[in-house]
């Protein structure tokens, strides 16, 4: 049984080839944006899935032009979805709703969609089933979640009180983190003689 | 260098965004339609700055083309420090450039009308985690192929290469279908792999 996620633009015809070509289709969910076009693009899947008896969950995005807020959102709900037969379609929508799906996708090891605008056909989007935070090691993990934590901005000292760890070992982990673009050091605000460890809005979605 | 490589449709809003937010020497875009006015006049404005612009012609509508000319695109100036606006153009586009950054670890932005960041792990690529007898059966598959036949071409061990074929389709590369016969076949990831082998 697979459940498939969709964004829904302003029709919903680039679902439909989604719930076409498989057999098994448990639960569709989408994503619309909060207007008039994205709700009745919404009640016409309505339409269409109770007249197949296919249960479809709809959600209703904050705002669909802010990429990191419905990432995070999107991801989320695919996290409960975790170990399950699970695909998304990411053709609907705005832009930023497609892109920020495919982000969610990227990030949880979700197999992505697209249909093929002159086709019609549904086109598996060329992406390795590998969750993207598996791409750090542990130690930068646990100290993006400290910098997290402490507010998104901290030093160095702080992060070795944390962790337990040598003032040099943390030293040499953010100038790896830097160097992988995730933190920014620059001069704290607080005190010109130290320096901040920042983390970027969007690597928090490395860490949830 | 300090390279630009943007995606481009019709709206030179979120291209001038990109410009005004991230940091560049050289620009790249990559558009279906390299004969718009809104090139003339970001020439004349890069101009005074003596920045230099390359126009790269995609079909915005075919996905693997576009993610293949991006990868090809990102390799060309490996050596250069990369960063992508993924925002222009049609969603084929702006998604193929999406995919192929995280792919290829190269720093991606999206910018509207503000610039996001987003969470690329510079330097770090999905190839990365594929390994040396995985490359090998990839080599191998010629879009859908016998199982047997392959472990032969490989000379894996067939334990080895039960496990690895089991490692791939988690990974996404390739899939298993078995009908009195296990035959294999890529993903579309896979086949991009073997291509570039």
């Amino acid at each position: 049984m697979v459940t498939i996620f969709a964004t829904l633009g302003w029709e919903p015809k680039s679902v439909i080839p989604s719930l076409k070509i498989r057999d098994n289709v448990e639960k569709l969910i989408v994503y619309y944006s909060p207007d008039k076009k994205g709700e009745s693009a919404c009640e016409k899947l309505w339409g269409y899935c109770s007249s197949i008896k296919l249960p479809l969950k709809s959600v209703k995005l904050e705002n669909q032009f802010d990429l990191i807020k419905t990432a995070k959102e999107i991801r989320k709900d695919l996290r409960k979805y975790a170990g399950k037969d699970i695909v998304f379609n990411i053709t609907g929508g705005t832009k930023v709703m497609s892109s920020a799906a495919l982000l969610a996708c990227i990030l949880e090891a979700v197999p992505a969609v697209y249909c093929n605008e002159k086709t019609g056909k549904e086109e598996t989007l060329p992406l390795l089933q590998i969750r993207y935070e598996d791409f750090l090691t542990k130690p930068q993990k646990n100290i993006l979640m400290i910098i997290k934590s402490l507010g998104g901005e901290c030093n160095a000292v702080d992060i070795a009180k944390e962790t337990g760890l040598r003032k040099a070992t943390v030293s040499h982990h953010i100038k790896q983190l830097g160097d992988m673009g995730l933190v920014v050091v620059e001069t704290s605000k607080k005190d010109s003689r130290k320096k901040s460890v920042k983390i970027l809005e969007s690597v928090e979605l490395l860490l949830e | 260098m300090k390279i630009l490589i943007t995606t481009f449709g019709r709206d030179e809003a979120k291209l001038n965004v990109a410009r005004r937010d991230i940091g560049y020497e050289k620009l790249i875009i990559i558009t279906d339609n390299p004969e718009l006015d809104a090139f003339k006049k970001i020439r004349e404005m890069e101009s005074i700055t003596g920045t230099e612009i390359e126009i790269i012609k995609i079909d915005s509508y075919n996905f693997m083309e576009c993610f293949n000319k991006i990868g090809e695109t990102i390799d060309k100036y490996k050596n250069h420090d990369i960063r992508f606006n993924t925002s222009g153009g049609p969603k084929t586009l702006s998604a193929a450039a999406l995919l192929m950054c995280f792919n290829k670890g190269v720093p991606a932005y999206h910018s509207e009308e503000k610039t996001y960041k987003l969470p690329v792990i510079k330097g770090v690529s999905f190839e990365e985690k594929i390994n040396r007898d995985e490359r090998k059966i990839i080599k191998n598959i010629k879009q859908d192929c016998d199982a047997e036949k392959i472990k032969k071409k490989t000379g894996l061990s067939g334990r080895k290469f039960d496990i690895l074929l089991m490692e791939m389709d988690k990974k996404g590369i390739a899939r298993m279908e078995y009908n009195g016969k296990t035959r294999i076949m890529l993903t579309p990831i896979g086949e991009y792999f073997r291509k570039k082998m």
